[in-house]
This record gives C-alpha cells, structure tokens and sequence, in this order.
C-alpha cells in the first residue's frame, strides 16, 4: 500500500513539475499500463522500473553517500569497508548493515554479482566525464545488470550542482522531504559563503595548500573536482600547476610547497596531521609556522573531500571558517555540525561531541 | 684475456670523466630545485658546516641539508645499485636482455610495501617490509629452482619468472582490498617509483646492505668475465661456477631489494645502463662494472632532478628514465654498434 502511493507521489510531484515546465532536470513521468513505472533518468534515458524502490545499491561512493543520507533504510550495500574512525558517528544499526560490494571509482573492482547479490531493485550510477563515466559506461552497466534498472544521475560531484541530484534522488526514493531539507541546508550556506567570498578581492585571497596523503605531498589542482571548496569560499588553490584540469592527484616536493608558501594547509589525513608541527622539512612553511593546518573530520565521510560528494555540503562552512574565521564569524558551526548530523546523518550530537569534532580539525573554540 | 685493456689515452680520458661525472653532478644538483635559491647562496651553505660565518639562513639550510641532500645521495645510490645488478646479472646469466629483478625482488619488494601500507605501517615499517620482502622473494625463487635435480640457469630464470608473476598477483589483491581513497592511491604511487619520500633515516637503513653488496660486486668483478663464458671455462680455472654465481646473486639481491625499498620500482635503469655502459667502455666486466656504477648514479641523479625541478608537479620517475633513456640509448646503440662485440 504504502509503495503504491509512494509510486503515485511521485508521479503526482512530478506531473507538478512538468507542468509548472522544470524541465532543466529530469523527472519521473509517466505510468505505463501494467502498472510499471517508467522515468527519465538524468542522463535523458528511460528507464523502467518495475517494483517498488525499497532496495538500493550505487556503483561508486558519491550516490551511495546520497542515499545514506536520505535514506539509509533502502541502501543494501556500500562501496567500500568503513574504517574505525569512520564508522565513530555511524549509528549502531548502521554499523554492520551494509554489506561491502565494492564498486566502480578509484579501485576499479566492482563485481556484477556481488551487486546483484545484494538483491537491489535498483541500481545508480554517477555519469562524470571527469571521471571518465559517461553515457556508453551507463549502457554496459545497464546491459551487465540485464533486468535490474540502472538509473543515471549527473553533478553529483560538484557542491553549487548537486541540488538537482539530491532532489532527483529524492524523489526516485520517496524521501523529498529530505532531499528538500538536504538542498536547504546545503543552499543556505552556499550563498552565504559566496556572496562573502564574492566580495574578497584578489590581493587580499588567502592561499591554500591541500595536503593528500600520509606526507602531505600529495596535492590535487585548482581546476580539480577534489578541493573544490577552497574556491568556493574565496580560498586561492596554490596548485595553480600545468596541468591545471587534472582531476587526478598529483605529487609535489616539499621545496614547491615551500615556494607556494601557503597561508593555509588543509589537509585530509590524520598521520600528516598529527606531525606536521614537528617536522622539520614543514618548519618553515607560513601556514605551519602560523599554526594553520587543519585536518578534515572524517566520519563517517569526510568533510572536505573523498568522496567530493553530498557529504561536503558541511565541509562549506567548515572550510569558510577554516580559510577566514573572521570574515565567517557570523556562522554558527556548532549548530551547523549538529543539524547536519542529525538530519542526515542519523546521529544525534551533544555540544560537546560537535565541539570535539571541530576542534579536533584545527579550529579554535573561539572561532566556533 | 685481460692484457687487452690497454691504458691509451683515449681510455684514460674516459675513466676519468666517469669519476669526474657523478661528483661534477653530485654538487650540481645543489643549485637545482623549485624553491628559488641564488647557486651563490648554495654554496656559501654547503660550506657552512666547515666555515660557520657562511650560513644564510635556518631555511636555507634545511633546503640544502634536509631536502636536496638525502635525495641527491639516494638518486646516485638506486641509480649505482640497479645498474650494478643489472650487468651483473647479464653478465652471469649470459644474457642482455636481464634486469634486476629478474628473480622477483622487485615484485617481492612491491608487496612487502603493499601490506605495509594496508596495515597503516609507518614509513620506516613499509621500507624495512619492502626490503625484507624483496629478499624473501629471491629466496623462495631459488629454494624451487633447487627441488629440481637438473637445477642450473634456466630454471632459476623461469622460477624467478613464476615468483614474479605470483607476487605480482599478491600486489593486486593487496590493491584490491585496500582503501580507495587513501590506501590505493599510496600502493600505486610506491609501486610507480619516486625518491620524494627519502630522508636521511631511510637511507641510514639501507646503507650498509647497500654498500656491502657493491664492494662484493666490486671484489668478484674479476671472476664475472670467466662466469660470462660458461661453466666449463670457469672450472677449468679452478673456480666454482654456482657458489660464485650464488654469492653474485646474493650481492645484488641485497643492493637491489635496499634500492627498491627507497625509491619504489623504478624500471628500466637496470636493463639499459649496463647496455650504455657496454658500448662505452666495451664488455670487460673489470671496467664494466665500475663503469655502470657511474653512469647508472649520474643517469638517475639527472633524471630526479628533472623530475624534481620540471614543472610543479613531481614527475613520477619511471616515466623519465624511459622517455630520456630510450631516445639516448639508441643514439649510443647506431653510434656504438660497430665496435659492440
């Protein structure tokens, strides 16, 4: 009962939309006789699908991380293994509810059968031509998972986007009242952040380094997907390199970096971290001797990048305060962290847990 | 046999240019790197140590001393051992077409790495890992080679071969379970080859089995020409051909696998050095081997200092070593062919 009227929900808000003619993104349609329904996906493919949608698997973290987050009672599988660190704000009905199916992303070694396995009625797949999925990868997935829908979903990496997959999703999951909380959250501090960073000129930009990896000489360039917020909150990547549309990591020496001479480092992993202020090779880098690393919380994604996906939507205002705790000083991160937790998170934090969290990413608790 | 290498002065002067290049290149590569430092600066802190009064500054001193040295030391150390190995192995094997890691120390030395890195290991944890591996490897290459009774050559190389291709198997799936996001991108990059990493706590960890196999490499020289001819000349000579091969091997499994474990697989320098060397100074492993030392240094040490100075991004290092080594090793090859046999 309650599918059926799920399904006709979304028929209903979708007839809305083709009506009020949104049709800049795609939309469930129409119902075909034998009580199918069938949709367009993003990609502009028509799909059909046949029962409810109550079983959900994505072949790479981005989507996965979306439907977590809207709802997490119709994932039936993750790309990959938690950490322990990660799984430190994973509700425990969550914690071992996820069977690990791999996937289709960084490590390429996703198994058709393991996916089907899982039982799914349906299947999502990111299209990124960065990442080199486009159309032609949707048809083979479509034509391996033979009966089982795969459904397209486009802008899933890119923050100012990926309202449209959210709301998309939303739908084809019957949760749009999440999805429209998700797109608030994620839009109220979209143009808080880039009407400030708007109005920073030039010479005044802070320059950021974002250190990958356990040495911190990984590095991705500013043109990149990965460290998208620093330029979005009106950070300067000092990656400017020549390969500046590569999305892949790159590799630098620690005497460029000294030449880049960041007023900031932000960095993703704990061991980097935990000895930067002791090394003596970053010693006499500005944002180290500034004090100015900080570390992307981590659980249960991350918040700066990795995937760069739905889960950086609070990695906005964290960067913003990160980058310039003064001129963001009127963001409540606390109260941010909290809500974002526990709206899409499942996991409801005290003050004190959100307090640690960000404190223990570098910023100050006078900046909070 | 030996009488033939004649000291003309055409030999002199290129004995002397090869003990000239790696030192002219060693104090080079000082002035060199993406941090803009004046070369007067440079020097006025290499002698800093000795003259106090010379200093520049804390910064400056640890670009020089922290940063390019270690890198420097270790580019001529990989580049001398891998070459090294390289024509020793050619030379015992009796075949050109032979690398270092022929025997599976690099494959073996690649997973060793890999589980290092799953298993969150720290630096040092991953290099002793990669090492140990490297040597675990060569060992169980030869333990099979040993079970079949009409043991010899062949059947060492194709073990190496199977031990290879297994470890190789153990690295895939060490990529397999690791972590996307952060494990993978690390197996893969050690794997590709780099000297960016090294400090001078890495290259006090490989110093001595790195130094000891070269002097033993250095010391048997003499006998790799009789090894080269075949077993039948050797015993004639009263030499023992297998314990002599034996204790080569060894020798260059340890400098290879200490290379391997700093830097990572860095392909190429192995097979094609003694090749360049050969035709410079011809095939007497007396002058061969000393010889590939020095070319192999000078050649790698060039080619991280591309890789490190270019453009902003490191270079990974085995993309250099062939795009540059394959342009200049068929230059030598037309203009040295002639007088190769």
């Amino acid at each position: 009962m309650e599918k059926k009227t799920t399904i006709i929900l979304v028929i209903l808000i979708a007839l809305i939309a083709c009506g009020v003619g949104i049709t800049l993104f795609a939309s469930p349609s129409s119902i075909s006789t034998d009580g199918n329904t069938t949709i367009t996906d993003m990609a502009n493919r028509t799909v059909n699908i046949s029962s409810s949608v109550d079983r959900v698997v994505a072949t790479s973290p981005p989507m996965t991380t979306i439907v977590y987050m809207l709802a997490p009672e119709k994932l039936v599988g993750v790309n990959f293994q938690w950490t322990d660190e990660e799984l430190k704000y994973v509700p425990d009905q969550y914690k071992d509810k996820f069977p690990v199916i791999g996937g289709w992303f960084g490590s390429q070694d996703g198994n058709y059968e393991e996916f089907i396995a899982s039982e799914p009625n349906l299947v999502i797949e990111g299209i990124d031509e960065g990442m080199g999925v486009d159309l032609s990868t949707v048809e083979e997935r479509q034509e391996k998972f033979g009966s089982l829908p795969v459904v397209a979903v486009t802008d899933n990496t890119n923050v100012t986007k990926i309202d449209n997959t959210i709301e998309f999703l939303g739908k084809l999951l019957g949760a749009e009242d999440k999805a429209n909380e998700l797109i608030a959250f994620n839009d109220k501090y979209l143009s808080q952040v880039q009407s400030t960073a708007s109005s920073i000129p030039d010479s005044e930009k802070k320059s950021v380094y974002y250190a990958s990896g356990e040495d911190g000489l990984s590095t991705y360039a500013s043109g990149a997907s990965h460290g998208q917020l620093i330029s979005l909150v009106g950070g300067k990547n000092v990656a400017d390199t020549e390969v500046k549309d590569s999305g892949s990591e790159l590799t630098v020496s620690i005497e460029q970096v000294m030449s880049w001479n960041p007023d900031v480092i932000i960095a993703t992993d704990e061991d980097f971290y935990n000895k930067v202020y002791n090394d003596s090779k970053w010693a006499s880098v500005k944002a180290v001797k500034d004090h100015r690393v900080y570390l992307s919380p981590q659980s249960p994604f991350k918040w700066f990048d990795r995937p760069p996906g739905a889960n950086i939507i609070i990695g906005v205002p964290w960067t913003a305060k990160v980058i310039y705790p003064d001129k963001y000083s009127n963001i409540d991160m606390v109260g941010a962290t909290k809500e974002f937790y526990s709206n899409f998170y499942h996991y409801g934090l005290s003050d004190e847990q959100a307090k640690e969290i960000l404190t223990s990413s570098g910023l100050k608790g006078s900046d909070l | 046999m030996s009488e033939n290498s004649s000291f003309s002065v055409d030999n002199l002067v290129i004995y002397l240019l090869l003990i000239a290049l790696p030192i002219f290149l060693f104090f080079v590569s000082f002035m060199l790197g993406r941090y803009p430092v004046a070369p007067i600066d440079v020097i006025k802190t290499i002698l800093s140590p000795i003259f106090p009064s010379l200093a520049v500054s804390p910064e400056l001193n640890s670009i020089v001393f922290t940063i390019r040295l270690p890198r420097i030391i270790a580019a001529l150390l990989v580049g001398a051992a891998l070459s090294i190995a390289g024509a020793s192995f050619q030379g015992i094997f009796k075949n050109p077409l032979v690398s270092p890691d022929l025997l599976g120390v690099s494959m073996g030395a690649g997973f060793g790495a890999a589980i290092a890195i799953l298993a969150n290991a720290g630096n040092a944890l991953i290099q002793l890992s990669a090492f140990v591996f490297g040597l675990i490897a060569v060992f169980i290459t030869f333990s099979i080679s040993k079970t079949y009774k009409a043991g010899g050559i062949l059947l060492l190389v194709l073990s190496g071969t199977a031990v290879s291709a297994f470890f190789n198997a153990l690295i895939s799936g060490a990529k397999f379970m690791a972590d996307p996001y952060d494990k993978l991108p690390q197996i893969t990059y050690w794997l590709m080859g780099s000297l960016s990493a090294v400090n001078f706590d890495k290259l006090a960890m490989i110093i001595i089995p790195l130094v000891l196999g070269i002097i033993v490499v250095m010391i048997l020289r003499w006998h790799l020409n009789v090894l080269s001819m075949g077993d039948e000349e050797a015993q004639s000579l009263g030499l023992n051909p297998s314990r002599l091969r034996l204790i080569v091997i060894i020798a260059c499994t340890l400098v290879t696998s200490a290379a391997v474990s700093i830097s990572g697989i860095i392909g190429w320098i192995g097979l094609v050095v003694p090749h360049m060397t050969r035709i410079i100074v011809g095939p007497d492993h007396k002058i061969l081997i000393p010889a590939s030392l020095s070319i192999g240094a000078s050649f790698l040490l060039l080619i991280d200092n591309i890789s490190r100075t270019f453009i902003s991004i490191e270079i990974p290092i085995g993309i250099l070593t062939a795009i540059i080594g394959v342009p200049l090793f068929l230059y030598l090859l037309r203009k040295g062919y002639s007088e190769w046999n």
